[in-house]
């Protein structure tokens, strides 16, 4: 199989990747409706964004810090972003600004489909980067390993990924579709994509810090504070 | 103090829609996934720099912008229902 790898291709998809996310939240948002006015609406989307930015970056850099170091310079240097961080830092944002709201809404159900879509698209562009993107898995000797362009072949980690997406995409897709709990299609997502990233990060060859790198830290975070979630709305749930 | 579910002004481009644009151009400016060492591999990243750092630099510009504009709008008490 002939791939050619080449970095320029990853913004290109990344692009792609956003513009198809926009325009998947657009159509679910006239389909199901939403609570939100537009300019709240908005004001969520815009927290989600500067969180994100703020938390991919952060991640990012921390799991490279085993390698090389922390310094404040690196913030502003190209490279070191995670989906990870971005997932989180802009789940804590929103979680900010309704707090500041005074608000107890959930309002993640519409972002679940187009962040699938759009990570999905944009794993497309971290495969076809080859070795400068740090997404590639370890070497394997089975037959669908992947030669990236240092004479090994890997595990095409992004590739699995796509298809975990695609199949998780279905699956909200398919309970979105039917009537659930606010709140329930993000929160879904929220735990099967870190999940996933916990397991799979173990095929990469990322630095570790106590048998995990920084990026599964962050993902076991993120799935114990979603099930603290569960568990108050539970007990909530049974006082009323 | 502002009512998240109350309020609808429609505006064509609003302080909120330049933070979203601005924080996914900055990203992209950013450039690879998880390729903190792209500052070591520069010979790689070379052909992004210059359009990443229009992408970088632009949109720094229009988070500071958006910012400011969320923090007039606060202080004036205007678009917040």
């Amino acid at each position: 199989m002939l791939v050619v790898f080449h970095p320029e291709l990853h913004p290109i998809f990344e692009v792609i990747g956003y513009s198809v996310g926009f325009a998947v939240y657009r159509r679910g948002r006239k389909q199901h409706g939403d609570f939100l006015a537009d300019e709240r609406r908005w004001m969520v989307t815009a927290a989600a964004a500067v969180g994100a930015l703020v938390g991919s970056r952060v991640l990012g850099l921390l799991e490279q810090m085993p390698q090389t170091g922390w310094q404040w310079i690196n913030l502003l240097k190209p490279g070191g972003k995670t989906i990870v961080g971005g997932l989180l830092g802009g789940w804590i944002a929103v979680e900010l600004v309704k707090w500041f709201a005074g608000t107890t809404k959930r309002t993640g159900d519409l972002f679940a489909l187009p962040l699938c879509v759009g990570i999905a698209i944009g794993r497309i562009g971290c495969f076809l980067a080859g070795m400068a993107d740090d997404t590639y898995g370890r070497a394997t000797t089975l037959v669908w390993g992947v030669d990236f362009g240092d004479g090994v072949r890997r595990h095409p980690t992004q590739i699995y990924e796509v298809g975990f997406l695609v199949g998780l995409g279905w699956l909200l897709w398919s309970y979105h579709a039917r009537p659930h709990r606010n709140g329930r299609v993000f929160r879904l997502f929220m735990a099967a994509y870190l999940g996933w990233r916990l397991a799979i990060d173990f095929l990469k060859p990322q630095p570790l810090i106590g048998g995990m790198n920084a990026i599964q830290w962050a993902c076991l975070a993120g799935l114990i504070a979603l099930g603290f979630g569960e568990l108050s709305r539970k007990q909530e749930a049974l006082r009323v | 103090m502002f009512d998240l579910l109350d309020g609808n002004k429609e505006r064509s481009f609003t302080p909120e829609k330049l933070l979203t644009i601005s924080a996914a151009g900055m990203l992209l400016g950013f450039g690879l996934c998880g390729a903190g060492l792209a500052t070591v591999r520069i010979e790689i990243a070379t052909p992004f720099l210059v359009a990443a750092s229009v992408a970088f630099w632009g949109s720094a510009l229009g988070l500071v912008v958006g910012a400011l504009w969320v923090v007039l709008q606060m202080l004036t008490g205007r678009g917040r229902g």
